[in-house]
């Protein structure tokens, strides 16, 4: 046998040759000097560079979670209490909430101390703050003095929000950073009656039957799966007739576009792809619509909003998926499901390119229905529950409830992968 | 598939970028894309996608490129480490990856999968190599980063 080559030789130490490869192989070795010294040397080469990617300073997997998410939620816990005044709804008990679940998420991480960030950004927001007070205050002083060139500037109509980005005001430097760094307070909705107390009461649908597509079957598990891969084709022929009749409801509204820029478009009672709109008139309406207090919802009534102003209009913490960066955060009109808050607006965060979206929708349950018994409304939707609906097109849904939450996962993902990503929402 | 290959993909980003706020954002992407169009074979076809962001990324950045220089920087005397930190610590990490830079991009794929657990065949299927060619690709990747490595060592004694 000629001598063995460097490639062979390397194989035969990490184990990829055969039986029979490895035996003609150390045979050679055995008697010949040459080859059995690049054998050592292989092995030498091998174990340090082996030792050398090692010491790459990379601590164990579970040392490094998604630290992203914990930080987002710090920086919002400190703004959240930075306008604790403003919005009793979400007071220190909310900012507490997200501040743990941040904490909590990996005690076993030491982690950067965040007490120096806390106060840049609390600073930052008193700045800010102050800033946009300033603005609006003026802005409307402006609007009674019936100076209305530069408020219409400033407040071009919902139909023109993709218009000249130019006129954009100043847009905060945070707003390419996405939606959970929009600058706190600068899309924050005017009306006061959000944060009133709750109503007891479900919304005026609230005997509309939203679910009539689903089969159950237990698994002995904490959650019942409904209508999974097997129960699909039982699922289908309902489809059209729910969501064209749920038009107003979270399931449909989740997946319905605004025009703004979903990618999916409710369309003659099925839901499609609509095709998707350029990055740049995305970009310059999102710079308009951040920099706008409040504008006028359009559409099914979704708009881009900051992961605090969502907290609010949600009226707790938001659940997000673990590990992902989400794209954006909408809210809406809390008219969703029957046994929803009505009071309470609904929010969606969504992940994904444009044309692929995950979406997680999630809505406050009428206070009547957070406890033990409650969520019924939702077609018998109780704690645990998970229910699946499949589309042919490809398009699932999942939804649940959790402490007070209705929740719903919808793309065009497979089930299982949807499933997945339900079990990281936290 | 996230729970499965998220920490080995981060861990390979991470020390191939050397930053680990982009890693997880390239880990990310690379789960979205897989979202996308589910892979047929998720294992090579996850670690390729994100070899390639990686490599895309740095382009983009050129990190590599001023890496290099620094590194042609110290071969020419002009900035010498201090005495005694060069193989320290952080030091030494600079040194692991300035040595790792040093490689073609084939090869450093290639040890940065193996690093993770994969076999042969698996690498092959990610790096678009012939299963035969796979050692031959470990054994010069391995040889060029110890020598990378040990070079830098010599330059800093010589610097001292």
């Amino acid at each position: 046998m000629s001598h063995v080559d460097d490639g062979t030789l390397n194989a035969l130490l990490d184990g990829e040759l055969d039986a029979a490869e490895a035996a003609a192989a150390q045979v050679h070795i055995a008697s010949c000097a040459d080859c059995a010294r690049r054998l050592e040397e292989a092995k030498g080469f091998l174990a340090e560079a082996a030792e050398l990617l090692g010491a790459l300073d990379v601590p164990a997997p579970a040392a490094y979670p998604a630290r992203r998410l914990s930080r987002t939620a710090k920086e919002v816990a400190v703004e959240v209490d930075g306008v604790t005044q403003q919005s009793p709804a979400i007071g220190a008990d909310a900012a507490e909430r997200l501040f743990h679940r941040g904490a909590r998420a990996h005690p076993e991480r030491p982690g950067p101390d965040y007490t120096s960030v806390a106060w840049a950004a609390i600073i930052v927001l008193a700045i800010g703050v102050g800033f946009l007070a300033n603005e609006v205050l003026h802005g409307r002083d402006r609007a009674a003095a019936g100076e209305g060139e530069a408020l219409a500037q400033r407040q071009p109509p919902a139909g023109a929000a993709s218009g000249a980005p130019a006129n954009a005001p100043a847009a905060p430097a945070t707003q390419g950073r996405g939606p959970e760094l929009a600058a706190p307070g600068v899309a924050r909705p005017a009306a006061g009656g959000r944060y009133g107390p709750r109503a007891a009461k479900a919304a005026p649908g609230a005997s509309v039957p939203v679910v009539t597509d689903r089969s159950v079957s237990g698994i002995g598990h904490k959650r019942i799966e409904l209508a999974g891969r097997a129960g699909a084709a039982r699922t289908v022929a309902p489809q059209p007739t729910r969501v064209a009749g749920a038009v107003a409801a979270p399931p449909a509204t989740a997946m319905s576009a605004s025009p703004a820029g979903s990618p999916l478009a409710l369309q003659g009672g099925r839901v499609q792809a609509a095709p998707a709109e350029g990055a740049g008139s995305s970009a310059a309406a999102d710079a308009v619509l951040s920099a706008v207090p409040a504008p006028p919802p359009s559409g099914d009534g979704f708009r881009r909003a900051s992961l605090e102003e969502a907290v609010t209009g949600l009226g707790g913490t938001i659940r997000l998926i673990d590990g992902m960066t989400s794209d954006r955060v909408e809210i809406g009109p809390g008219r969703g499901i029957s046994s929803a808050d009505s009071t309470r607006q609904v929010v969606r965060v969504i992940y994904g390119a444009p044309g692929n979206r995950v979406v997680l929708a999630q809505q406050r349950l009428a206070a009547t229905d957070a406890g033990a018994g409650g969520a019924s409304r939702e077609a018998q939707l109780g704690p645990g529950d998970l229910v699946l609906t499949t589309s042919p097109d490809g398009l699932n849904e999942l939804r649940w409830t959790d402490r007070g939450l209705w929740l719903s996962l919808s793309g065009r993902v497979p089930a299982d992968s949807l499933r997945r990503l339900a079990d990281r929402v936290r | 598939m996230y729970e499965r290959y998220h920490d080995s993909l981060v861990r390979l980003l991470w020390r191939r970028t050397g930053d680990r706020d982009q890693a997880e954002d390239l880990a990310q992407e690379v789960f979205v894309r897989a979202l996308e169009t589910p892979p047929a074979n998720p294992k090579p076809w996850l670690f390729a996608v994100a070899l390639n962001l990686a490599r895309d990324d740095g382009r983009r950045a050129t990190r590599q490129g001023r890496k290099l220089e620094l590194l042609k920087g110290e071969h020419a005397g002009a900035s010498a480490p201090p005495a005694d930190a060069a193989l320290e610590s952080g030091e030494r990490t600079e040194a692991v990856r300035a040595a790792l830079a040093v490689l073609t991009e084939q090869d450093r794929a290639a040890l940065l999968l193996k690093a993770e657990g994969f076999d042969y065949g698996e690498i092959a299927a990610a790096l678009g190599l012939a299963r035969g060619a796979v050692g031959t690709t470990l054994a010069r990747a391995r040889k060029r980063l110890v020598e990378a490595f040990r070079e830098q060592g010599q330059v800093s004694h010589v610097a001292r």
